[in-house]
């Protein structure tokens, strides 16, 4: 079967109109001359566009302006010159990915911005993304998606094939990373336009260490955007070496970050623990600092993966965390009832049925109240059997 | 039965090695008559995989019942987990809703969950609703219960326009008639 898929992905691969240009083309230079430079190129970019509008129609983008704004306002400040240009989008999805199509189209996963701590840290990465714009790497690359490999990965990015196979390929491309050497000059260009912009440049080496921990607990392999070439551990040292000597510009609202996404990021936790990926929630919520960033109750979320995960230890771990976060926030109904719940498993039928009774008390039309009344109703029977038996 | 014979017809083009029947009015037993279910009468069946029942009026695309049985170790392959038989009710839907969810509807809608008899054991009733790449609404109805270390799984999947709710009463019905062996 795999040879099979090769088989096709070559033919298809030679047959794409644009797998001639493998000498470095000249950047975009921005303002109106900022457009396909041959009919060829102008294919490549028609592409893009269709990729984009079936992005849009699926419904993976997400429909908040203000937040919108904001990561466009940063790719703004970066790329000034390709103002109107350069697109930024939000990908309703979590894993840590971000790529950017040759026509200036800009994707951002839910996941990512759910990472960042702070500004210097998305514009570390918008300067990395559109320099793959600017440079016009898509296009270069074309002709290198060769991996079968890369066809899973941009599956797992967008879903079943989006398009039509050419705008597979250029999302193949764009989505999985590109040679080491246009990765690298994306992450020194970047970096550069970081500094200009007076963004902290201490910050992008932090977002790969931060992102290195993460991949390194979750046990899955490295995500595009710090795709395999370089190594993230290569690319960490990259910016760190460039960041050495840099100093920090003032910045007047250094929180303003943080507050701005306080949303996203909770709905990407819940998203992450509702599609069972429970080792990043894990592994997000052990770094104290990463866990201040959230509402008090965040335990529940971190109990609720403990619960997922199911090894030896997790129940306790579970019961631990839940009780935390109802430490934390009494009236935060979605404790009790994971707490109810895992009492019911263990045993304890008088705590289970005093968990359920206080989730249907502070909760009672939420939309799970039926399992919650079965689950208290058996509780509360095996509660009095146990008593008449005593 | 014109539509029938054309629904036939085009199945014999594009379907190979496929193969079809007309269901009749009798139950219809499952793998190793695990189970046992009525049919709607007069849809049509996809005989050529034997360890599922899939049966659709007007083509897979615009309405279709399956049901399906795996072993538990074997329930959620997308997210690598087995079904637990300590697993809870809610917790078996919450494991069915990750496992859409990796096998490509990230951004599923949960209109329904809610607790269910399924051939006499209890499990879960999940309604849900997604786009697919045109922006299409389709919506689905998945029930499942684990019994004797088997998933179980009675699905039904149409397009939200027209054909859901004009569907889903067979659908009801058959899993209704759904016993487990």
């Amino acid at each position: 079967m795999r040879r099979l898929a090769a088989a096709l992905f070559l033919a298809a691969t030679a047959a794409w109109p644009g797998s001639a240009p493998a000498q470095a083309l000249a950047p975009l230079k921005g303002g109106a001359a900022t457009a396909p430079a041959s009919e060829e190129e102008r294919r490549v970019w028609a592409q893009a566009d269709e990729l984009a509008a079936t992005l849009a129609k699926s419904g993976r983008v997400l429909d908040d302006p203000a937040l919108t704004a904001y990561v466009q306002r940063v790719a703004d400040r970066l790329f000034p010159e390709f103002k109107g240009h350069i697109h930024v989008h939000i990908l309703k999805a979590q894993g840590l990915n971000a790529f950017a199509l040759p026509n200036g189209d800009i994707y951002l996963n839910e996941g990512i911005l759910a990472r960042f701590r702070n500004e210097s840290q998305l514009a570390a990465l918008l300067g990395h993304e559109g320099i793959h714009f600017v440079d016009r790497h898509s296009y270069q690359s074309l002709e290198n998606a060769k991996s079968t490999a890369a066809l899973g990965t941009v599956l797992a990015v967008v879903g079943t094939p989006v398009v039509g196979l050419a705008a597979n390929l250029l999302a193949m491309s764009s989505i999985t990373g590109y040679s080491r050497e246009l990765e690298s000059e994306a992450d020194n260009l970047g970096y550069k336009r970081l500094v200009a912009a007076g963004y902290d440049p201490r910050e992008a080496p932090k977002l790969f260490k931060l992102l290195m921990t993460e991949v390194a607990a979750s046990g899955e392999k490295e995500p595009f955007f710090f795709a395999t070439h370089p190594a993230l551990k290569d690319r960490y040292d990259n910016y760190l070496r460039l960041s050495k000597n840099a100093t920090a510009p003032k910045d007047p609202a250094p929180d303003r970050y943080l507050a701005t996404f306080a949303g996203l990021r909770l709905a990407s936790l819940k998203a992450e623990v509702s599609m069972a990926r429970y080792r990043q929630v894990i592994a997000l919520l052990k770094e104290p600092e990463r866990h201040g960033d959230y509402p008090p109750y965040v335990d529940y979320y971190l109990g609720e993966a403990y619960r997922q995960r199911g090894e030896k230890g997790d129940a306790e771990l579970a019961k631990a965390a839940y009780l935390e976060a109802i430490a934390a926030a009494p009236e935060f109904a979605l404790a009790h009832r994971a707490l109810g719940m895992q009492l019911l498993k263990a045993g304890d039928y008088g705590g289970a049925a005093r968990e359920l009774e206080r989730y249907l008390a502070l909760a009672g039309h939420a939309a799970d109240h039926a399992y919650a009344r079965m689950y208290l109703e058996e509780a509360r029977k095996r509660r009095d059997e146990r008593g008449k038996g005593k | 039965m014109k539509r029938l014979l054309a629904l036939l017809a085009l199945a014999a083009l594009l379907g190979g090695c496929a193969t079809y029947a007309l269901t009749g009015t009798g139950p219809v037993a499952g793998p190793d008559k695990s189970y046992s279910v009525a049919l709607p009468r007069n849809w049509v069946r996809l005989t050529s995989m034997s360890d599922r029942v899939v049966v659709t009026r007007d083509g897979f695309a615009l309405q279709r019942i399956m049901i399906t049985r795996v072993a538990a170790k074997d329930a959620f392959p997308k997210l690598k987990k087995p079904a637990d038989d300590k697993l809870l009710a809610s917790e078996l839907a919450e494991l069915q809703i990750a496992e859409l969810k990796a096998a490509g509807a990230p951004n599923l809608t949960v209109l329904e969950n809610v607790p269910a008899r399924i051939g006499g054991a209890i499990g879960f009733r999940l309604r849900i609703r997604f786009l697919n790449n045109d922006g299409l609404a389709f919506e689905q109805v998945w029930c499942g219960v684990l019994d004797k270390g088997y998933y179980y799984l009675i699905s039904f999947h149409a397009p939200e326009l027209y054909y859901f709710d004009k569907y889903l009463p067979d659908f009801d019905r058959t899993l209704a008639s759904f016993r487990l062996g």
